[in-house]
């Protein structure tokens, strides 16, 4: 009995010391800041680039043209995607991307941010803690800037379109299958933390699938705000089988073409799409109690990247 | 070692009971010194200086409140655009004097959107870790009373728990429970057509309340912690001096008047309770003066126990959560085959 009290109170401080995994912790300015908006527009030192957007092809050959770097007013880990990299239009902007590269001076960059578990690392990422200069363009991240809206001053807003090689016209991608897909999207469960005073902590399983093409039919009216706009639909795979439980919610960027065609539909009209999931910070903060720990399901939304007519 | 473990786990679920506790009160007395606004009021008006008053009056940042109230977030583009509209409005709302010094870091910083975001971002980083400060500090201090409240001696507590098999295969099931907890909520919005909430709605969110204690968890705690064993010391005494007197005064004859008075005390004496010809000490309030003389040898005996304890809760409920859940796990996969089976 005489060791027991002892004992107990080493076990419990071992489990102090053990206390650790690897969840995002936001802070909840920000998540107010950002829950209720398509893009972010922030300064960005770009540490590494790809030399080349990737193929056009199936999967992760996506065309994207993949930079890692620093944002302070971010404060995380992240990497920036401009996509559809392999269209004509963007070539200037690319050059830009390395011209920024490596200099250690930040430029401007607009784009959907994203939050997503699918490069998480086994540690915490804080928010505001220093970030490490990125030593390739994939490090452990859960934050993007994905798809990019602008870059240095230059509009992005024609990669908002199916995905192509110009250089290539016989290219094709071959996106993730939608079943399948959804089905993580759906059973995605996301642990939130809301018991400490400045940070939201979340977790979930590592998720990929950054790219589906499925069917949505509009659900209901679409909200506009300032960057865009947000609607909910259901989403169906490309045999017209429906994947969601209920509509999940939609995310239009201001003036691409997804949102012109997407943004006015009447309910009930269905368009075919490239979408990208991103963790509904909305749903995490409507759907996670107040100072508890909560897990919630289905909180996520989906980036219409194009509309494919 | 399986004892130790369900000792371990015992008290990380005390633990996690009283941090749950102490969460509750720490919101309340939030809420009641609103700390929230009143902090991000503080933040605002030192950016804005004598221009808070014009800015917290704009229809975009008084809407985020109830009237006479102050807002507990405010999102940064509704602070850029009200900060832009109002340095546009100039003189004719709030006064030029009042807007000079909004007027001079505007100009420093930029007059767009994304620089007043950033400006007012970075001020609100400062003002989380000044929130979060003050709010240490009443947890602290919520902490040390629901520990003295509940004289939650972790000491005393691995004592009674090494003591009792009985109460930590009860503990043990109770944790398993509070472990297996409410299902995940499926976050789906209840209005197709309202895909952003309104303000109001994120407001209300925040005021929502902690999942509470269950009857058995109180029911549990009572057996562990508290005052009863201190109170029934205290109680002795007095019962000790009672049996003398009762036993002075009855043992003479001549004194019949005296014995029957302190047969009558003793009837009226909530603190003891007759057992066969003993008088035995209940867990009634000791009242005042015991307590007062004997306060600084309990000081003396909980004291390490008691410092123990308010650090654990203001650890926090998540952290025992998470705690809880690893002992569990680590106990059921070295549990025996046998125990097992049951």
């Amino acid at each position: 009995m005489t060791r027991a009290p002892a004992v107990a109170v080493a076990l419990i401080a071992w489990s102090i010391a053990l206390h650790a995994t690897g969840q995002v912790l936001l802070k909840k300015t920000f998540i107010a800041t950002y829950r209720n908006r398509v893009t972010i527009t922030t300064n960005f030192k770009v540490d590494e680039a790809h030399p080349h957007p990737n193929a056009i092809g199936t999967s992760s050959d996506d065309g994207d043209l993949h930079m890692a770097g620093r944002a302070q007013a971010i404060g995380l880990p992240m990497v920036v995607e401009l996509s559809n990299g392999r269209l004509n239009d963007v070539t200037g902007v690319e050059n830009a991307i390395h011209a920024a590269q490596g200099t250690n001076q930040a430029v401007s960059v607009s784009g959907a941010w994203r939050l997503w578990m699918e490069h998480k690392s086994a540690e915490p990422m804080h928010q505001g803690d220093t970030v490490p200069v990125p030593e390739n363009t994939n490090p452990k991240h859960v934050f993007e800037i994905h798809p990019i809206t602008a870059f240095h001053g230059t509009a992005t807003l024609e990669t908002f379109a199916p995905l192509r090689d110009d250089q290539k016209p016989t290219a094709h991608y071959q996106a993730s299958d939608a079943e399948t897909a959804f089905k993580r999207y759906e059973k995605m469960k996301l642990t939130v933390d809301r018991t400490d005073a400045v940070f939201v902590s979340i977790d979930g399983p590592q998720t990929p699938y950054n790219y589906v093409e499925f069917r949505l039919e509009v659900a209901g009216q679409a909200t506009f705000v300032d960057d865009g706009a947000f609607v909910f639909a259901n989403a169906f795979d490309l045999n017209d089988v429906q994947l969601t439980t209920d509509p999940r919610r939609i995310v239009l960027v201001k003036d691409s073409r997804p949102a012109a065609l997407i943004g006015p539909a009447p309910v009930g009209q269905r368009f075919r799409v490239l979408g990208i999931p991103r963790i509904n910070l909305d749903a995490v903060m409507r759907f996670a109690k107040p100072n508890q720990v909560t897990v919630v399901t289905g909180a996520y939304e989906l980036i219409i990247l194009a509309v494919i007519e | 070692m399986l004892v130790l473990l369900d000792i371990v786990v015992g008290i990380s679920f005390v633990y996690l009971l009283l941090a749950l506790i102490s969460t509750t009160v720490n919101e309340w007395v939030a809420g009641i010194l609103k700390l929230r606004s009143r902090t991000l009021e503080v933040g605002i008006r030192q950016l804005l200086g004598p221009a808070a008053d014009a800015f917290y009056a704009h229809p975009l940042i008084g809407g985020l409140s109830a009237p006479g109230r102050r807002p507990s977030y405010i999102p940064a583009h509704l602070f850029s655009s009200a900060v832009i509209q109002l340095l546009d409005a100039g003189a004719d709302s709030a006064g030029a004097a009042t807007t000079k010094q909004v007027e001079r870091a505007v100009a420093a910083i930029g007059r767009t959107q994304p620089a007043l975001e950033e400006w007012f971002n970075n001020a609100m980083d400062r003002v989380s870790g000044w929130y979060k400060r003050k709010l240490q500090i009443i947890t602290f201090a919520v902490a040390l009373v629901v520990t003295l409240v509940a004289n939650a001696d972790t000491l005393q507590l691995i004592g009674v728990l090494w003591r009792s098999p009985v109460l930590r295969a009860s503990i043990l099931e109770q944790a398993r429970e509070r472990l297996q907890g409410p299902r995940p909520v499926a976050a789906n919005y209840p209005d197709v057509n309202t895909p952003v909430p309104p303000i109001d709605d994120e407001a209300s969110a925040e005021d929502q309340d902690v999942k509470p204690l269950t009857p058995d968890e109180r029911a549990m705690l009572d057996q562990l912690v508290g005052w009863s064993s201190e109170f029934r010391r205290f109680n002795q005494r007095v019962c000790d001096a009672l049996t003398a007197e009762r036993t002075r005064a009855c043992a003479d004859e001549a004194k019949a008047a005296d014995c029957r008075q302190v047969l009558q005390r003793i009837m009226a004496e909530t603190r003891c309770t007759i057992e066969g010809t003993r008088l035995v000490a209940t867990d009634a309030s000791p009242r005042g003066a015991v307590m007062s003389a004997a306060l600084f040898p309990i000081a003396g005996r909980h004291l390490f126990g008691w410092l123990l304890t308010i650090a654990a809760i203001s650890m926090g409920a998540a952290f025992w959560f998470d705690t809880l859940k690893r002992f569990m796990n680590i106990r059921s996969a070295g549990a025996s085959p046998d125990e097992k089976k049951k």
